[in-house]
């Protein structure tokens, strides 16, 4: 961290003081012009240090301080604390005004000359030391940006782990009381069909004890099962229904599904993944593009899925991608897919994520 | 800027012993026998005088809000610094142009002078009136708070118009002092009247110059924001 005191602004404030007054001790102004001529340049040096306004205006100053010069000597004095304030803003050409200010108006004068030298030894070094600082200061602004987005990054790592270990609990739910109602429930439900034909074939059959204490067994095991199968079954959405229900939520320009393969082979990993692409590309059309429609492409092969966004909504800016998509990029990458984005006639984001047999089982 | 200027008047309203000094002071300058009946220089030194501790009295609220951290609350309301700041020095400088109109009005009818002389004496007041608020902000800025702020302005200020010719004619002053004295802007404040008293009108338009670029120093330097 820089101390504020050894800030080259703070040592070019500290040497327009001694310049001025070096000025006015070889002035010695009892002129009342003279004075107002000094205290005027430094109420104008003042100004531009103090609202930053940089050197197009310093211009100025300076073909006001030579066109006075006509008139007054002395504003050759008072033109050097100007030509520091342009050095140390890397105007390089205020040496040639120097220089032409020497060789012009004062050829033989020593004090100009001693001015014009410790304008161009403390104007340079200031210069090189601001450009140092800038330097430096830039190098801590990347830091500090690449240390955001680390931070940001790391929070969304664990997001996506709680996000998925959660995605996954509810899938394996979803696959034990899809199980349990198609086998299960199946075999149970035919089991107590075939026991009610049973009893309306032979009559004295409903009036036997173990019959009905059996018959009732069975009823309340199949009541009890659709029961779990109902309480199992996970009440928020994912995977597919998930998407389905991101699509039919959006209602910022219309929105058109199209689907081709089959979507039992797709894990719960691919689903988050996909569910991540696409509400990052729908949250993207609602922030910065005027679209009118919006397509959604789910196409899965054997061997890979493929997520295309398209939107009608180009502005002609050319946007890199923001933290999200870099980040979900990233992702798509550690999986071995890719992601591409296409902003010519249409934004056009396509993402493409290998299936492995073995994950998809899971 | 108007709810922030009229907050300000209520609050320098709040300052009763000041405003009752501020109307007070030049009362009793105006009353002071001036010598030989020729225009009271010196009465006008004295008034410059209570000019500059008027403006750094009216200004303690500037630094008392950083004191205070009143002016880290100011930065979180929805109002910009410029907009704090000229409300503020428009209120003052309405309170100091009050004083110095008083009296403007009580030295026309106690004290010797031409019409013109009168009219330039007013610029010269008005203008000095805004060094000194200028004056007062710069000087705030290099203190954390306002007791130590006063106890070096008082010995400054009294040192500045001394040195300046403010409190004896100039024509008293050595010449090597003279050397020194043209550097503060007192000295141009005594010197404007010493030049209006002597009818060299255009010279003393650019000793109000001077006084203006002073003023733009010292409000340039003084205007930035700082919160301790």
């Amino acid at each position: 961290m820089l101390k504020p005191l050894a800030h080259p602004m703070y040592a070019l404030y500290a040497t327009m003081g001694i310049l001025y007054s070096f000025i006015v001790i070889i002035l010695q102004p009892q002129n009342p012009a003279v004075f107002f001529l000094f205290t005027l340049s430094i109420a104008i040096v003042v100004i531009r240090l103090r609202f930053d306004l940089r050197c197009r205006w310093i211009m100025v100053d300076i073909f006001g301080y030579l066109v006075l010069l006509i008139f007054f000597e002395v504003m050759a004095l008072l033109i050097i604390p100007t030509l520091i304030m342009m050095l140390y803003y890397d105007k390089y050409y205020s040496v040639f005004i120097a220089a032409l200010l020497w060789f012009g108006f004062f050829f033989l004068d020593v004090t100009i000359l001693v001015l014009i030298v410790f304008m161009l030894f403390s104007g340079l070094f200031l210069n090189r030391w601001h450009l140092e600082v800038n330097r430096a200061k830039k190098n801590v602004d990347a830091a500090r940006i690449k240390i955001y987005d680390l931070e940001r990054e790391q929070d969304m790592i664990l997001q996506t782990q709680d996000e998925l270990s959660r995605v996954s609990i509810l899938s394996e739910r979803d696959r034990i009381a899809q199980k349990l109602h198609d086998d299960l429930g199946h075999e149970l439900t035919g089991a107590l069909l075939a026991l009610r034909a049973l009893a309306s074939n032979q009559e004295n059959l409903s009036e036997d004890a173990m019959f009905s204490a059996l018959k009732t067994r069975l009823e309340g095991a199949v009541g009890q099962l659709k029961d779990t199968v109902q309480n199992t079954h996970p009440d928020t959405l994912h995977g597919f229904d998930a998407m389905k229900h991101l699509i039919e939520r959006f209602t910022y320009a219309d929105i058109y599904y199209q689907q081709d393969g089959d979507i039992g082979i797709l894990s719960a990993h691919h689903w988050h993944v996909l569910l991540g692409v696409l509400k990052e590309a729908l949250t993207n059309i609602q922030k910065h593009s005027q679209a009118k429609r919006v397509d959604v492409e789910l196409f899965i092969s054997q061997t890979v899925v493929r997520l295309m966004v398209k939107n009608d909504g180009v502005d002609g800016s050319n946007r890199s991608d923001g933290l999200g998509l870099k980040y979900m990029r990233r992702r798509i990458e550690a999986l071995g897919g890719s992601m591409s984005v296409q902003s010519q006639m249409f934004f056009i984001l396509v993402c493409v994520l290998p299936i492995d047999k073995e994950v998809s089982k899971t | 800027m108007s709810a922030v200027f009229e907050l300000s008047l209520k609050r320098i309203l709040k300052q009763r012993l000041t405003i009752i000094l501020m109307m007070v002071f030049p009362i009793i300058v105006v009353l002071i026998p001036q010598s030989g009946g020729e225009i009271p220089i010196i009465g006008y030194g004295l008034f410059g005088l209570i000019l500059l501790f008027s403006a750094f009295l009216l200004t303690k609220q500037v630094i008392e809000d950083r004191q205070y951290k009143t002016i880290v609350r100011i930065a979180a309301a929805p109002i910009t610094h410029r907009d704090y700041l000229v409300g503020h020095l428009a209120a003052y400088m309405m309170v100091l142009s009050i004083q110095v109109l008083a009296f403007w009005v009580l030295t026309q009818i106690a004290w010797a002078g031409s019409f013109t002389f009168h009219v330039w004496a007013l610029l010269l007041l008005v203008m000095f009136a805004l060094l000194s608020l200028s004056f007062s902000l710069f000087w705030h800025t290099f203190f954390k708070t306002y007791a130590t702020s006063i106890a070096v302005y008082s010995i400054a200020a009294n040192l500045m118009a001394l040195v300046g010719g403010m409190s004896y004619p100039l024509e008293y002053m050595p010449d090597d002092l003279r050397r020194v004295a043209v550097v503060l802007p007192t000295y141009w404040y005594a010197y404007g009247f010493e030049l209006i008293g002597e009818a060299r009108y255009f010279t003393a338009l650019i000793s109000l110059c001077i006084l203006g670029a002073f003023a733009i120093i010292f409000l340039t330097i003084g205007s930035r924001r700082r919160f301790e």
